[in-house]
């Protein structure tokens, strides 16, 4: 569609002689813009662990910062949903969800407390795991189904598929297009461009994000995982503020298209309503939850079940969790390192805050890989 | 500051690592975001059985945007096939998950997420 795309397809993954050009490339085009910092936002842990991972951010100009925005399903999951999942699990039903989500801290405990008492939690990998679990007996299961808008096209499937009579869905699905208006809309943010999810495009297209593109006056590149792909989008994306073109180029060609997959949305939105709801750290964000139909009350465990949380509130937030600077990171405010938890009281083993729990976790990754590497340099 | 792993700037990953077939599911996450891609070797109604870099699993097709045919490539997400991926594009999508995959030890975040996107895929039927 246009010659940033192109070139998207043509790259080699892994060239260090492409990936010194590309760097110079994105050197020449911030000193062109005459302005520093020039903030990009991804929103997308998958893209957090490929910077992180190859060190990207120690080849960037100085007056670049590439942050991460609140791109990980897990760690925006709301206090208050952990709650109704320990909640049902406390009140003896079982319990199936993806494996991040069990350590995850409710408002004073996380499924994997209640499971130390006795509660029965099952890890699954998909939600169709979940459908043959409720299959092998006649208990109540309950699938607490997170993710994003890619995930949750997999638990409206499954849904759409006449699962068993015992089988019910706890929705805690995000839908990431509102979170990112809310960011662009953050005065202190100051995101001049977004890099979107490869995969999460694979579903909506890239289409999607011409409106918002348009409104918010900032382009938005989908981009893929490979480090010289996320290179490649973030000059176009430089490009784009330079020529003030408020479009979107797909610098992902060979995976998403403008249309994007209409199946899946198709299943998605006839099983799921866009309503307003909480993200944790980050403040109820409009059309950001993706809550299941009347028409499949039945299948919703929040209808099904009488799920009483109130015992779980009372504990006071303790003292760690108030020093937490989660929300700021997942805005992109301050990094994992302006923590003063991060590394010390926060640690992958015993997190604080969601974001050290996922894989897709900002402080997670930075912990794992680094985030900023210190080459001994003077940038 | 407490960083332990040390990143290499671009590209260069030295560590070789076996990664399949030792499917050790002991791995707690899930990448919400990354597919898998692989070839269609059976279809019966809305499953198929599909070739992981030599695994065999089964995939839903329930939600795949395009008619599957035996000898396609897919891409997998958490069990179901969310993609064709046209015939011209499968020879670098593969060669980058190979790469990926092959790199990857258990401390590594992004094979970790491919593990457990394989994980997500039933046993193929013998």
């Amino acid at each position: 569609m246009n010659a940033g795309a192109r070139d998207g397809a043509e790259l080699k993954f892994r060239d260090p002689g492409r990936a010194r050009e590309l760097s110079a490339a994105l050197g020449r085009l911030v000193q062109s813009l005459g302005r520093a910092p020039v903030t990009l936002m991804h929103v997308c842990g998958t893209h957090e662990q490929a910077i992180a991972r190859y060190g990207l951010r120690a080849g960037l100009p100085p007056a670049l910062r590439v942050i991460m925005g609140p791109g990980c399903p897990v760690c925006v999951t709301d206090l208050c949903e952990v709650d109704e999942g320990v909640a049902l699990a406390l009140q003896g039903v079982r319990i199936a969800t993806y494996g991040d989500m069990v350590k995850l801290p409710g408002s004073s405990k996380s499924l994997a407390d209640a499971q130390a008492e006795g509660a029965q939690v099952e890890v699954v990998y998909s939600a169709t795991q979940a459908v043959e679990l409720a299959r092998a007996s006649d208990r109540p299961l309950v699938f607490f189904a997170s993710g994003f808008e890619t995930t949750a096209v997999a638990t409206a499937a499954i849904v759409l598929a006449q699962p068993p009579a015992n089988f019910s869905v706890l929705s805690a699905h995000k839908y990431v297009p509102p979170a990112m208006e809310a960011v662009a809309r953050l005065p202190e943010a100051r995101v001049e461009g977004f890099l979107a999810a490869g995969h999460a495009a694979v579903i909506t297209g890239y289409g999607l994000f011409e409106d918002f593109a348009h409104r918010h006056r900032t382009p938005v590149v989908v981009a893929g995982f490979e480090p010289l792909d996320i290179l490649a989008a973030l000059v176009k994306l430089l490009e784009m503020i330079r020529d003030g073109d408020h479009g979107v180029a797909n610098a992902y060609p060979r995976c998403v298209t403008r249309q994007g997959n209409r199946r899946a949305q198709e299943a998605l939105w006839r099983v799921f309503q866009a309503v307003d709801g909480p993200w944790r750290g980050i403040g109820v964000i409009p059309d950001g939850n993706l809550q299941m139909r009347e028409e499949w009350a039945a299948l919703d465990a929040r209808q099904r079940f009488h799920i009483d949380v109130s015992g779980l509130k009372q504990a006071a937030q303790s003292q760690l969790l108030r020093r937490c600077l989660c929300g700021k990171i997942m805005v992109g405010l301050v990094e994992p390192t302006d923590c003063p938890l991060f590394g010390r009281e926060c640690l992958p083993d015993s997190p604080v805050g969601a974001c050290m729990v996922s894989s897709e976790g900002t402080c997670k990754i930075w912990y794992q890989y680094g985030g900023r590497p210190d080459l001994g340099g003077t940038t | 500051m407490a960083i332990p792993a040390t990143a290499t700037p671009f590209c260069g990953s030295e560590r070789v690592a076996v990664w399949l077939p030792c499917l050790q599911f002991t791995c707690y996450d899930l990448g919400m975001c990354l597919g898998i891609p692989g070839k269609v070797i059976g279809i019966d109604g809305m499953e198929a059985t599909v070739d992981f870099f030599g695994v065999r699993r089964q995939v839903r097709l329930d939600i795949v945007d395009e008619p599957v045919a035996l000898g396609d490539y897919v891409l997998n997400h958490v069990g179901f096939a969310i993609r064709r991926i046209p015939e011209a594009e499968v020879e670098e999508t593969l060669k980058l998950f190979a790469e990926l995959a092959a790199a990857g030890d258990d401390q590594d975040l992004l094979a970790a997420d491919l593990r457990a996107e394989l994980a997500a895929t039933q046993e193929g039927k013998k």
